[in-house]
């Protein structure tokens, strides 16, 4: 009794405390209240962090697969290759010379071929074989996402011409696979992710060749012994040989190959007055679509430089090497080297914007643009020859023996399968995943 | 128990115990209690305004984002075609027994405003109504219509056609915040396509261009209950559709 007595005296006037303590213990709650709301506003602005950073990877992976199209070879990661690479369009994308129609080479429905993702400053890519894709690993960076992105390539449905679809799937998590899933599994683990579909096209390399093996605008001029041969049996083209805007040449008529029982005169046609009426930026843009201003932005193009004089030959092979096919000298373009650049089925363009000197044997397959004079001086026994078309706009001259044999197959390659890639206008849409 | 508290020893300690409240000490009390209470009550007080107005804001600055990322995403489709493969020229096949197709205008590429530059209109291509298939006809189609105005200081979104009549609805809660300027600007930028033709010498062509547009709108919106609360977002979009206009001669 006495203990309790004493209890009750120490207690006395703590009224006051406890109200106190009440009180702040209201406080209490209602700040952590407020916080409460902050906190979902944070996880709101979270979720558009995400949300904005799939949709952008998303359009990321659509832009970096057109440049990759655009681009040269590569490996298995993307990278570009000096030698021996695939180009990425022809490893995931069949592409007829004949129409246009591109096909998936791998299996449809078309599976995603290629992922990407950042870790922290470069992109890591990987670019398997079609349908040899495994499910992407997963990529950690310290205190930052490692967002990622899949690409597939090639439309499902009926057959394009001409065209065809890149769908993306822009991924926060490291490996994209994980958002390649039900909306619900996606929004448990917190994930942000974006799906586009882009259409893209073919802008061909030389939309309309011409039906000739040489086509000059100038005059030509031929001397030597041998002489130039020019070479068409092509029915679908009515074997015409050459077309010029100058004055009659002299040439052998026994180099001469047209359709059989074309007399070879009848394939030539000197003082051609639609040439002699075009001036220099129509002549080019009959055969290419474009003036040279614009066609230098023609995203598959790529520029080899040359010294003056000096020979061009191994770096123009080199460039076709690592998968570039259209190609564009800047200033004068001498070959003087015994190089064997392109094959038909896989032909090459150079566009010369100066003087082009081509000196002894060499064999080139594709089409020589040259936006100058051609001087072609070949007087040994060896061969030298160009498998495809010339064009010249300026004045041409021969030296010695050299052939030009027209090809209706690199023709149609280089109006049909290679060129650059684009998007189609209004051709960009979001879809949902799965 | 009652016959217990009358024990007098009992009831001696119980008085006892209820002694010494004095009257000093319990002044002191309720006056520094008083204190106390009075400055936690201003703070408290402060505290749920402060708050109430957090969550006014808070509010606005969501139905204004949701809005904002509504117009922006639609933005985005402005100008899809159904089927892009149509805006694109397809070579003869087949030795020349399928002619050329040649590349058709579009449809949706066109974002218009009303006369006075108030509402915003455009169009994309949509799963034909009632079911899961792309229009891919080329022609615009009655659910392919959109808009954006605002009317009775709310924002509406144009879901397409409903018996001809724009099917308007509104996209921010009139309750909450009222939308007091809305600005949409076409920005629209020339791109000459004389590269891309040839004009015969001796003649005057007119040559194709290219439009390019973008889109800038600026929202102003106020707190219905608080008209302190006021907030402007503006948002950019490039229109992902390109109107042509000519041919090449």
């Amino acid at each position: 009794m006495k203990r309790l007595l004493n209890q009750q005296r120490r207690q006395r006037g703590a009224a006051t405390l406890v109200v106190v303590m009440v009180l702040f213990l209201v406080m209490a709650l209602l700040a952590a209240y407020a916080n409460r709301s902050l906190m979902f506003e944070q996880r709101i602005s979270g979720s558009y962090y995400r949300a904005s950073m799939a949709q952008e990877m998303a359009e990321g992976g659509i832009d970096w697969t057109v440049a990759m199209l655009n681009g040269p070879a590569a490996d298995n990661s993307c990278n570009a290759v000096a030698t021996g690479g695939t180009r990425f369009v022809d490893r995931y994308l069949n592409v007829s010379a004949a129409d246009r129609a591109v096909l998936p080479v791998g299996s449809t429905p078309v599976a995603p071929a290629v992922d990407c993702v950042r870790d922290g400053s470069d992109l890591v890519c990987r670019c398997a074989a079609p349908d040899t894709r495994t499910a992407q690993p997963a990529t950690t960076v310290a205190n930052s996402l490692a967002p990622s992105f899949l690409v597939a390539l090639g439309s499902n449905t009926t057959v394009q011409y001409g065209s065809f679809s890149v769908t993306a799937i822009g991924c926060t998590d490291s490996s994209a696979d994980s958002c390649n899933r039900q909306s619900h599994v996606r929004s448990e683990s917190f994930l942000g992710a974006s799906n586009l579909d882009a259409a893209i096209a073919f802008v061909a390399a030389v939309p309309s060749s011409p039906a000739t093996p040489l086509t000059v605008k100038g005059a030509l001029t031929s001397s030597g012994a041998g002489g130039l041969g020019l070479h068409n049996t092509d029915p679908t083209t009515g074997g015409g040989l050459l077309v010029s805007g100058g004055a009659t040449a002299a040439l052998d008529s026994s180099r001469m190959d047209t359709l059989p029982g074309t007399p070879p005169a009848q394939a030539l046609r000197f003082s051609d007055s639609t040439l002699q009426g075009m001036d220099d930026k129509q002549f080019f843009q009959t055969f290419m679509g474009m003036a040279p201003a614009r066609y230098r932005n023609h995203p598959a193009l790529r520029t080899v430089t040359c010294a003056a004089g000096a020979d061009c030959g191994p770096a123009l092979q080199a460039a076709y090497a690592s998968g570039v096919r259209i190609l564009r000298v800047p200033g004068a373009l001498t070959i003087g080297s015994n190089v064997a650049i392109g094959t038909p089925s896989d032909p090459l363009l150079v566009v010369a914007e100066g003087a082009v000197t081509l000196t002894g044997p060499m064999q080139l397959t594709g089409m020589l643009v040259a936006l100058g004079n051609l001087s072609w001086t070949n007087t040994g026994g060896l061969t030298s020859v160009i498998n495809g078309m010339v064009t010249v706009q300026g004045s041409m001259q021969t030296n010695g023996r050299m052939d030009i044999v027209y090809q209706q197959e690199i023709a149609n390659q280089l109006r049909n399968r290679i060129g650059s890639y684009v998007r189609i206008s209004g051709g960009m849409r979001d879809l949902a995943i799965n | 128990m009652r016959l217990s508290l009358r024990h007098p020893v009992l009831q001696q300690q119980t008085r006892r115990s209820q002694r010494g409240i004095g009257l000093v000490e319990l002044m002191v009390g309720i006056t520094v209690g008083l204190i106390v209470a009075a400055g936690a009550a201003v703070v408290a007080t402060r505290q749920i305004v402060e708050h109430r107005r957090l969550m006014l804001e808070v509010q606005m600055q969501q139905d204004l984002r949701v809005a904002a990322d509504l117009i922006q995403q639609d933005l985005r489709r402005a100008g899809y075609r159904g089927l892009p493969a149509n805006g694109v020229w397809e070579p003869e096949r087949d030795g020349g027994a399928v002619a050329p197709k040649p590349a058709q205008a579009s449809p949706y590429a066109a974002i218009t405003q009303s006369t006075g530059g108030g509402d915003l209109f455009y169009r994309y291509a949509k799963n034909a109504a009632g079911t899961t298939r792309m229009n891919t006809t080329n022609s615009l189609a009655s659910n392919e219509q959109f808009g954006i105005k605002v009317a009775n200081k709310t924002l509406y979104l144009q879901l397409g056609l409903v018996s001809s009549l724009p099917n308007w609805q509104p996209i921010t809660d009139p309750d909450a915040i009222e939308i007091v300027g809305f600005t949409p600007t076409i920005v629209t930028q020339q791109l000459p396509l004389d590269d891309l033709c040839i004009c015969p010498a001796g003649t005057t062509c007119t040559m194709p261009t290219m439009t390019v547009k973008r889109v800038t709108i600026t929202i102003n919106a106020v707190s219905k209950s608080d008209p302190n609360v006021r907030r402007t977002l503006q948002l950019t979009e490039r229109i992902r559709a390109d109107d042509i206009s000519g041919t090449c001669p």
